[in-house]
């Protein structure tokens, strides 16, 4: 009984210093976006490999607010005191379940601009483009969105010229992986997600159940968008400008100037970390965004 | 070794699973509004499995305990869009935007004994704004006035702590009361008539019954104005029903809110009098006055203005403080506040301290108590008045149109100054030739009069009310409530005229003092049973029966004495004999209520009450008084719902029905009497005869209304016709041929009332940093004399300026027509209706205008651009007239007093004027057109900017708000009185309304 006593307590002790060593290290704590923190391992992880001496860590829940170095954000989330460094961007697409009675309305008339208002979003009768017949509802369905402030519904909304509190339906709160469940339960239920979620990213399809709303594109750029390949996704809206389709960026963001350990790491994930963006569902940041880093 | 490692893996699986299972997950956040993103305060958070649940604090943060994740979280507010929110993981604080409820009808009002959707209401209930109740404002009068369609609200006096005459859909009774019933949180708070005076006539204002509820308060009111809302109140609703709900303390923390006012108070307007010169060149030269020759005087002349002398710039400061809070089972609210108003006359103000505690408990999920108490001091200060019901006054300067100290200030000629050479008061008026204003040398002087005179009401007041409500086990929906309550209110008048004063100067009186007490102790209870049940998906009902009794005692004591020197030596003057009056009545009430909706489109209301009062003969003790009403939610109908959102709601109503009116005195049926010396013998006087056969005065009613809403409710419309019809009027008449002037009551006659009311209201921007919303309401009243007995007509006043007569309004003026100015003459021509060539009283008089208007109105509008806010409201009145008897008494040939500056156009030889010539005489004192002015006005109320700044200090967030308001800004009249807001229609020259600057600034943590 002794032995076990003696065997928590040297347990005890062994957690807690290691945690003390591990805080009392040079760590750089970034604080990320939780649909980007699989690419910002994968980042740290690769870029531990060629420099084994500089320890790099996602600040968790334990890490004090203080001790985060950086952040990792969707864009607009810095403040006018911050500085940003977009290194990736992410693709929004709405989506429903396979079986959705919405995907067969949609199939006769797919969505255009106008038509992704009337299905996502709650219309002011003093809205610029108020329209009577647009505010009844037609499709029957029930949208999915979350409410934390840092979400893909800001870009989402945005895009299309509203507040995310504008959007119908039911919210859910926590990580937007929970809007691919919801709607895989609900035939009725629509959402809306960047691609790192909408698409299972090691075998670059759809996940289980899940489908893309057809949207109203050219033939070429809807042909490649129903193929539903993640890698043709990711390499058509690099190189064409979609309207349906919001992209936007994801950034680093420091309240001061980065040391020098941090900026190293910045430039590694603007050059040779750009590679692993496709892998985890992102698009490259655009030249123009990385040549002012 | 494989074993110790095993072991140290079994034991930091503890370590992990440890931290788990605390078991509880908190999940925080913030409630906002989506379009403002203003915290929402008081929003219910419910955690849907575990039944637990909390509500927003005044920052409108929120904390909750889930068991498990994933969990769903219900988040409700009244008038915003219920929103679900899933909870898969919680990371950070989460915020949630509740959307405003674009359909008003949803909207929960309180009803008589209850609430209800305004979906399912049959009748006409009309709440007044958010915005209009957090208006800065002294007793709640002050919030009505243009609020609401067809509430004519009209200022009695400017007298701080005075109250208004409020007439809902026009004035039933031409003797009973017209004057709504206020229902304060539950609790029958009918001011009988004199409540607040203690039997002293020479005091002119009498303080404001609603003075006691301090409006900030307040939560909401509601007006019952037609008779399917108002006829659960059976005897008391004919007048329509007012519903005061003071506000709660909310779940979720404490607040605590302080903010002060403070004001200044200025005449909003000045009488146009003659100055000095003018006076002299008239008095002198034109009227040939022989008093110029007086020795003494040559010393004295000066040039004075008395107006000035009287009137002074006010001030208002207001404290008010308020702490609330509650947990998931208890709520409390305790608030004080300190109101100090200086008049603008000299020696006037009201002072109040209230304070009020509100708590609600629920002792288990079935049983709940709770108490409302408030508490109160108030003290008026007005002015003594001559136009007294005192019979032991001092009358005769009314005569001359001398109602009180203010008005003489206005008579006084200008050349007289204030003060004599030693600094004293001047008391040498040579031009005064009444012997009750000057005698023997020495004169009465207003100011002197308004200085030293007492004319004070002090009330002391207490409103409780308790209640227990338990809902009855295994039979869902049904309940019981039980409460009771008191209203204890002391009220003590204290009245001194010294013997410089008017009311005191008579060689008889010489200093005069009277004490009066008044106590009146309202106890009421209540006994409901409540059945509300969803029957099913089509059938809703809820129903309500229930029996109150309300007891009302009374007790007065008045002493009066002569030749005081000082009110402090009371006991040393001579006394009156001591005026006792004890009175009791009682009205026991059965109420019965069934509101019936089918499939929420179809509602219908039944309500049945019988009330028995003591205040009526034997025989006619009940009264029953049932109403219907229907209503239907067209909207919601399938052929009308393609119109939707243009035509977002659209209801029609339609009730009939009955309300009493019982508001007269205790025992007028019964003979009263009192003892009196009749040429040195004692004997007995009847003051009233009595009446055996005394009744219910009893209004029926029908209305029909349409409620709309437009554009997915930003516009909303309510608009209602009606048709009331009074019987069996209470008019207390002189008994004909009677030696000593006995009174008597009698059910005599009908008085009809025909109206529309149309109120807007509408939300023109709705901008996260910018809002903007209007209100705008109409109200057209045609008031007519139906019957009158055999006679068919009654006058009212000394010169029978008021008649009522079959086919004329209530309040309809009574005299010549005057025809101008003879341009040959100078001379006032009246019109010589009967063709006799001659200008008698009975044959030339007719009903020469009404006090009633032909419309009433009220504007209102918000805005907020970020942090700022502004608020507009205006009230207006069109088509009344009121006669200006004070322009009477400062327009005609008068050599001793002041007169006004019309005057200086009067006629004379060849010059053309719609004066009359300065001494052209008119020797009837009946009432004649000139005076009888169009009193229609648009007034500016208030004028609201607020600047709102919330601050994070230290970990507590505060809300500071600032802001300056003017009230009474501006009015646009011809009238040419002080203001043509007169109670009854007749000015004989009222304390004059103020215009008010405030500034203020509130803190709330």
């Amino acid at each position: 009984m002794k032995k076990i006593y003696f065997i928590v307590a040297v347990a005890i002790f062994a957690t807690t210093s290691a945690s003390a060593q591990a805080d009392s290290q040079d760590v750089i704590y970034i604080k990320s976006v939780k649909f980007a923190t699989p690419l910002l391992e994968k980042w740290i992880a690769e870029y531990s490999k060629v420099n084994p001496e500089v320890k790099i860590a996602v600040a968790d829940k334990t890490v004090e607010p203080e001790s985060v170095d950086i952040q990792l954000l969707a864009s607009d989330g810095q403040t006018a005191n911050q500085k940003a460094f977009t290194i990736g961007r992410y693709a929004v697409l709405p989506i429903a379940s396979k079986n959705s009675t919405v995907l067969s309305t949609l199939q006769k008339k797919k969505l255009n601009n106008k038509r992704i208002k009337e299905l996502f979003f709650e219309k002011d009768i003093l809205d610029d483009d108020y329209d009577e017949d647009d505010a009844k509802d037609k499709y029957n369905a029930t949208i999915y969105s979350v409410v934390n402030a840092s979400s893909v519904a800001n870009a989402f909304a945005s895009h299309f010229g509203y507040e995310p509190s504008k959007l119908k339906g039911k919210k859910i709160s926590g990580d937007e992986i929970y809007l691919i469940n919801a709607v895989q339960k609900d035939q009725n239920g629509v959402t809306f997600n960047n691609l790192s979620y909408v698409f299972d990213i090691n075998s670059r399809t759809l996940k289980n159940n899940i489908a893309l709303l057809p949207l109203d594109l050219k033939r070429e750029y809807s042909e490649v968008i129903a193929e539903a390949n993640l890698d043709k996704v990711i390499a058509l809206l690099e190189t064409k400008t979609i309207d349906l389709i919001p992209v936007e960026g994801i950034q680093f963001v420091a309240s001061h100037t980065p040391d020098a350990q941090t900026e190293q790491f910045l430039q590694w994930v603007a050059t040779e970390g750009q590679a692993y963006n496709h892998q985890f569902g992102f698009l490259n940041a655009d030249k123009k965004a990385l040549a002012q880093h | 070794m494989n074993k110790k490692i095993f072991l140290l893996a079994i034991a930091m699986s503890f370590a992990v699973p440890a931290i788990a299972q605390t078991g509880s997950i908190e999940i925080a956040g913030r409630v906002v509004d989506d379009t403002t993103q203003e915290e929402i305060i008081g929003a219910n958070v419910s955690v849907v499995n575990d039944k637990t649940g909390t509500a927003s604090d005044v920052f409108g943060k929120f904390t909750v305990t889930a068991k498990e994740l994933p969990t769903t979280l219900t988040i409700s507010y009244m008038g915003y869009k219920t929103l679900e929110v899933d909870v898969y993981e919680y990371t950070e604080p989460l915020t949630i935007q509740l959307h405003e409820e674009r359909n008003l009808l949803n909207e929960v009002v309180v009803v008589g004994y209850g609430v209800q959707k305004r979906k399912e209401l049959t009748g006409s209930v009309a709440s007044v704004s958010k915005v209009a109740l957090e208006q800065s404002a002294i007793s709640i009068d002050g919030l009505l006035g243009g609020a609401i369609s067809g509430v004519n609200v009209t200022q009695t006096s400017g007298q701080p702590g005075a109250g208004s005459e409020i007439r809902i859909r026009g004035g039933n009774s031409i003797y009973a009361s017209n004057e709504p019933l206020y229902v304060i949180d539950g609790f029958i708070y009918f001011s009988e008539k004199g409540a607040t005076q203690a039997g002293i006539g020479g005091i002119e204002s009498s303080l404001n019954p609603l003075a006691s509820i301090n409006p900030s308060d307040i939560e909401s009111i509601e007006i019952l104005k037609d008779v399917s809302a108002k006829a659960i109140y059976g005897s008391r609703g004919a007048n329509g029903v007012i519903l005061v709900t003071t506000k709660k303390g909310k779940k979720g923390g404490n607040t605590i809110h302080y903010q002060y006012t403070l004001g200044i108070d200025k005449s909003a307007k000045k009488i146009n009098l003659m100055n000095a010169e003018q006076w002299t060149k008239i008095n002198r030269d034109e009227f040939h006055n022989d008093t110029w020759n007086d020795s003494k005087l040559q010393g004295l002349i000066t040039a004075t203005d008395w107006q000035d002398a009287v009137l002074r710039t006010g001030s208002t400061q207001t404290h008010e403080l308020s702490v609330s809070g509650g947990d998931d089972k208890t709520r409390y609210l305790l608030s004080g506040n300190y109101t100090d108003q200086q008049g603008i006359i000299i020696n006037s103000g009201f002072e109040r301290f209230s304070g009020r505690i509100n708590l609600d408990k629920e002792i288990s999920s079935n049983l709940s108590v709770g108490i409302t108490a408030s508490a109160d001091r108030s003290t008026q200060d007005a002015l003594t008045t001559m136009s007294s019901g005192d019979s032991k006054g001092n009358g005769t300067p009314l005569a001359a149109g001398i109602t009180n100290s203010m008005v003489y200030a206005l008579f006084m000629p200008p050349v007289l100054p204030i003060h004599d050479a030693t600094g004293n008061y001047n008391h040498y008026n040579p031009f005064e030739l009444n012997q009750n204003l000057n005698y023997s040398g020495r004169a009465v002087n207003p100011v002197s009069d308004l200085k030293n005179s007492i004319g004070q009401t002090l009330s002391t007041s207490l409103l409780g009310n308790f209640y227990v409500k338990y809902k009855i086990p295994y039979i869902d929906g049904l309940a019981v409530k039980f409460s009771a309550g008191t209203n204890v209110n002391f009220i003590t008048q204290n009245f001194y005229a010294p013997a410089t004063s008017a009311l005191g100067f008579a060689d008889d009186i010489q200093g005069r003092g009277s004490i009066g007490n008044r106590q009146t102790v309202v106890n009421q209870s209540e006994y409901l049973l409540t059945y509300t049940k969803q029957l099913s998906p089509a059938h809703y009902i809820d129903l309500l029966g229930g029996y109150t009794n309300q007891t009302t005692n009374t007790n007065l004591i008045l002493n009066s004495a002569d030749h005081l020197e000082k009110f402090e030596e009371f006991d040393m003057g001579e006394p009156y004999p001591t005026l006792r009056k004890a009175k009791h009545a009682i009205l026991h009430s059965l109420l019965g209520r069934v509101n019936y909706t089918l499939l929420e489109k179809y509602n219908l209301t039944a309500t049945y009450r019988a009330d028995k009062s003591t205040r009526f003969a034997a025989g006619n003790l009940w009264g029953l008084f049932p109403s219907v009403g229907f209503s239907w939610n067209v909207s919601d109908e399938d052929f009308a719902k393609p119109l939707a959102p243009t035509l977002s709601s659209l209801k029609f109503r339609a009730t009939y029905g009955s309300a009493g009116n019982q508001e007269i005195e205790f025992d007028e049926f019964s003979i009263e009497t009192e003892f009196v010396r009749y040429n040195g013998v004692p004997t007995i006087k009847y003051t009233n005869l009595g009446n055996d056969n005394l009744k219910w005065e009893t209004t029926t009613e029908y209305n029909a209304g349409i409620d709309a809403g437009f554009l997915s409710d930003r516009l909303n419309l309510v608009a209602d016709v009606y048709y009331k019809k009074t019987s069996d009027l209470l008019v207390k008449v002189f008994v004909p041929f009677s030696p000593t002037n006995e009174k008597q009551t009698f059910n005599i006659g009908n008085v009809t009332n025909t109206g529309f009311e149309l109120a807007l209201n509408a939300r023109l921007l709705e901008r996260r940093k910018f809002t903007w919303s209007a209100s705008a309401n109409i109200a057209h009243n045609v008031n007519t004399i139906t019957n009158l007995g055999i006679d068919g007509s009654l006058t009212e006043g000394d010169n029978q300026e008021k008649k009522y007569t079959v086919g004329e309004s209530v309040g309809s003026f009574y005299g010549y027509v005057y025809d101008g100015v003879n341009l040959e003459t100078g001379n006032i021509i009246l019109r010589d209706l009967n063709t006799n060539t001659r200008i008698d009283t009975e044959g030339d008089r007719t009903i020469i205008g009404s006090i009633q208007p032909d419309f009433t109105y009220g504007f209102s509008s918000n805005l907020t651009y970020r942090r700022w806010d502004v608020f507009v409201s205006l009230q207006g009145s069109q088509g009344n007239e009121v006669y200006n008897k004070l322009r009477r008494h400062l327009s005609e040939n008068n050599k001793t007093y002041n007169l006004s500056t019309d005057l200086l156009n009067a006629w004379t030889p060849g010059k053309s004027s719609t004066v009359p010539r300065l001494d052209a005489v008119i020797t009837a004192k009946e009432l004649y057109s000139r005076y009888v002015e169009d009193a229609s006005f648009l007034k500016i109320r208030n004028i609201t900017l607020g600047y709102n700044l919330p601050l994070k200090i230290g970990k507590t967030l505060v809300q500071f708000r600032a802001f300056v308001s003017a009230q009474n800004l501006y009015t646009f009249t011809h009238y040419t009185g002080y203001d043509p807001e007169i109670a009854g229609g007749i000015d004989t020259g009222v304390y004059p309304t103020s215009r008010t600057f405030l500034a203020g600034a509130g803190i709330t943590f």
